[in-house]
């Protein structure tokens, strides 16, 4: 009894291992493959690992934009229950339109978007409705800390992280980093189990961009413009604040402005980086040209006296007149009194050929290669089709247009001695882990003056500030050099418009070793319109508090 | 004999096969705690990231700046001021705002100004 006991288990036994070993035998030798492939496919599965996009930075390291992990909704359409219910709740919350979600919901399709970037209380409150086919998941947004600071140079960069303004665009390949993978196994409900690190290949996030902008210097400037536009109602401004010796950019700033971390609801005309896109005729300020053209090709020296004509000359087919009327002026005071009729004196002695190559030597006309997107060159008609006229009109700076930009390099050459110095704002780029991958170094574009003829030239513009048009920019600390220039408008359906002018001023300090070279702009002031009223206090408060901040003594 | 010999084998079989499910088994529970940590972690990192960007707002110069500006405290520059004071007093903040105010524009009056103008 017992023994058949024994082989009635036995036999139970057998047959059930023999069942399980036929069943294995069954799929793992005759339905290997195939079983092997549904597997494969339902078990392991391959994450894009995005990677992490890169940081901007002033100079000293303070971040101007980084990254943040954002909650963004989504939806599997095929496994929600009462979609409209769904879509109502989320339309309440999320703030979006209810007939769009419904339309989402409808769509055959196991993804859509419900909402990218939301507030974090938002995705809370999703949360907590526990709808079926509703999840969340973390993106990284770009957030900029300085709202809308820098902002025309820091730029922005829009979904899906890509750049779309300023550094962020013109400099997006470096920042965007490349995409990793990474192979999981994941369990019936998809839900990760584990990774293949060792078949894994890890994202490698963006460079970092260190700028050569100093958010104080930035700060300072943004005020002064902030208080200029203010004060004169002007429609639109630009300043820039250059290292002369080196083209490095401190600051740059543009009215209008924006807030990076709310561009969408920005116009078009607000991101446009005035200081290096907007052209305008520059006026006097362009009386420089003429004459540290003049001076350095020894067709003039300081001293030489010109008839200014009382205030009204024709010459070239127009009739020229000055603001004030004088007599007999020297080189020196031309300049500083900024008289029309003693500039295109000093520009027919120095001759249509001589003049147009200075034109071109001092940048104007091309761009200045700035590492930033939306540079334009300005308008400089070809010598050839010029009028007689022209020889008159030009060297005041009429019937020219230049950029912002192009007038900061332009007075930096007499600043810094002579040399035309490329401007740029990315000072240098860093991996992740902190090593340098690129270095920016100060490139020289040309050598233009001689150093005599820029010595010259900055004991003319210290005395436009001491005696000339350039009073208000007067410190009591610093010497100050600088130009006025307050230019008609130009009328796009031609001419010039009667009561609508651009003011500027542009300068260096201190003269004796000038750290800073700054271009202030305004569009259309009033009711005062002058540049030496305008933009001449702004040149002075920033380059005091600059220079305060850089430590410069007044003697150095 | 050889019937628990047979059964002894099964037994063996048995066991090896439920160790291996249960090897299965742990390194599938240890694969979720790890999925879990590496959540954790990637939480915290993200609050840590949160926190830094918060305190680099408060930390920026822009944000220090305009917070002193909002509550009108004039840095006394050492070498614009010669003060030994850092602040400038409410005082000689009044006599600041006078001579920008006043003079400027009384200097403004006899500022010589020039414009770029030519006609036909």
């Amino acid at each position: 009894m017992f023994r058949a006991r024994q082989y009635a288990i036995f036999v139970v036994l057998s047959a059930i291992f023999l069942t399980l070993f036929f069943r294995l035998v069954y799929l793992q030798v005759f339905n290997h493959e195939k079983f092997k492939e549904m597997a494969e496919e339902q078990h392991n599965t391959v994450y894009r690992i995005e990677p992490l996009r890169g940081m901007i930075s002033d100079r000293f390291g303070e971040p101007l934009a980084i990254n943040l992990d954002t909650p963004s909704i989504y939806a599997n359409p095929r496994i929600m229950d009462d979609k409209e219910a769904a879509a109502r709740k989320l339309a309440r919350i999320l703030d979006v339109d209810k007939g769009v979600l419904i339309e989402r919901f409808r769509r055959d399709k196991a993804f859509v978007w419900v909402k990218r970037w939301v507030a974090s209380q938002a995705a809370e409150r999703v949360k907590r409705l526990k709808l079926q086919g509703i999840y969340l998941v973390a993106e990284s947004k770009r957030h900029y800390p300085n709202d809308a600071m820098a902002a025309h140079i820091v730029g922005f960069a829009g979904l899906d992280n890509t750049g779309l303004e300023g550094i962020e665009l013109f400099h997006d390949s470096k920042l965007r980093g490349e995409p990793g993978f990474r192979y999981v196994v994941r369990d019936a409900r998809s839900k990760p189990i584990l990774f293949d690190e060792k078949s894994s290949v890890p994202a490698q996030n963006g460079l970092n961009i260190v700028l050569t902008i100093d958010s104080v210097i930035q700060y300072i400037a943004e005020e002064e413009l902030g208080a200029m536009v203010k004060k004169f109602n002007a429609s639109g401004a630009s300043i820039i604040v250059m290292e002369p010796s080196t083209g490095k950019i401190l600051a740059m700033a543009s009215y209008p402005g924006y807030d990076l971390n709310n561009f969408s609801g920005a116009p078009a005309a607000a991101k446009k980086n005035a200081a290096i896109s907007s052209v305008f005729e520059p006026g006097s300020v362009f009386k420089i040209i003429a004459a540290s053209a003049a001076l350095n090709e020894g067709v003039c020296t300081p001293d030489e006296k010109f008839n200014c004509e009382n205030g009204s000359y024709r010459i070239g087919g127009r009739i020229l007149s000055d603001y004030h009327p004088y007599g007999e002026l020297t080189f020196s005071k031309v300049i500083s009194k900024s008289s029309n009729i003693g500039t295109a004196k000093i520009a027919r002695k120095l001759g249509k050929k001589k003049f147009c190559e200075y034109i071109q030597k001092f940048g104007f006309g091309k761009m200045n290669g700035i590492d930033l997107p939306g540079e334009v060159s300005g308008i400089y008609r070809s010598p050839s089709g010029w009028t007689p006229s022209d020889m008159t009109t030009i060297p005041i700076g009429q019937g020219i247009a230049v950029t912002p930009l192009q007038l900061a390099c332009a007075v930096s050459v007499i600043a810094n001695g002579g040399n035309l110095m490329r401007p740029y704002v990315v000072d240098h780029i860093t991996s992740w882990e902190g090593g340098i991958v690129r270095e920016n170094r100060p490139l020289l574009r040309r050598r233009v003056l001689k150093e005599e003829t820029c010595r010259e030239m900055q004991t003319i513009l210290a005395d436009v500030v001491k005696n000339g048009t350039g009073r208000r920019a007067r410190s009591k600390v610093y010497t100050m050099c600088g130009k006025t220039g307050t230019a008609q408008m130009v009328n796009k359906e031609g001419g010039y418009y009667k009561n609508k002018y651009d003011a500027t001023f542009i300068g260096f300090a201190p003269k004796k070793n000038p750290k800073i070279s700054i271009v202030v702009t305004a569009r259309d002031p009033h009711p005062s319109h002058f540049g030496g009223t305008v933009a001449a206090p702004a040149f002075k408060n920033i380059a005091e508090k600059t220079l305060e901040y850089l430590e410069t003594n007044s003697n150095e | 004999m050889r019937i628990y010999r047979s059964l002894f084998t099964y037994f063996i079989i048995t066991v090896i096969a439920f160790g291996y499910v249960h090897q299965r088994v742990e390194i599938i529970k240890t694969g979720y705690s790890l999925q879990e940590n590496r959540k954790q972690l990637s939480h915290l990192v993200d609050r840590n990231s949160k926190l830094m960007y918060n305190l680099s707002k408060l930390e920026s110069p822009r944000n220090l700046l305009s917070s002193v500006n909002s509550d009108r405290i004039v840095f006394a520059g050492q070498r614009l001021h010669q003060r030994e004071s850092y602040v400038l007093s409410r005082r000689d903040q009044a006599n600041e705002e006078f001579v920008d105010g006043f003079i400027g524009r009384v200097m403004d009056i006899f500022t010589e100004k020039a414009e770029a103008k030519s006609r036909r």
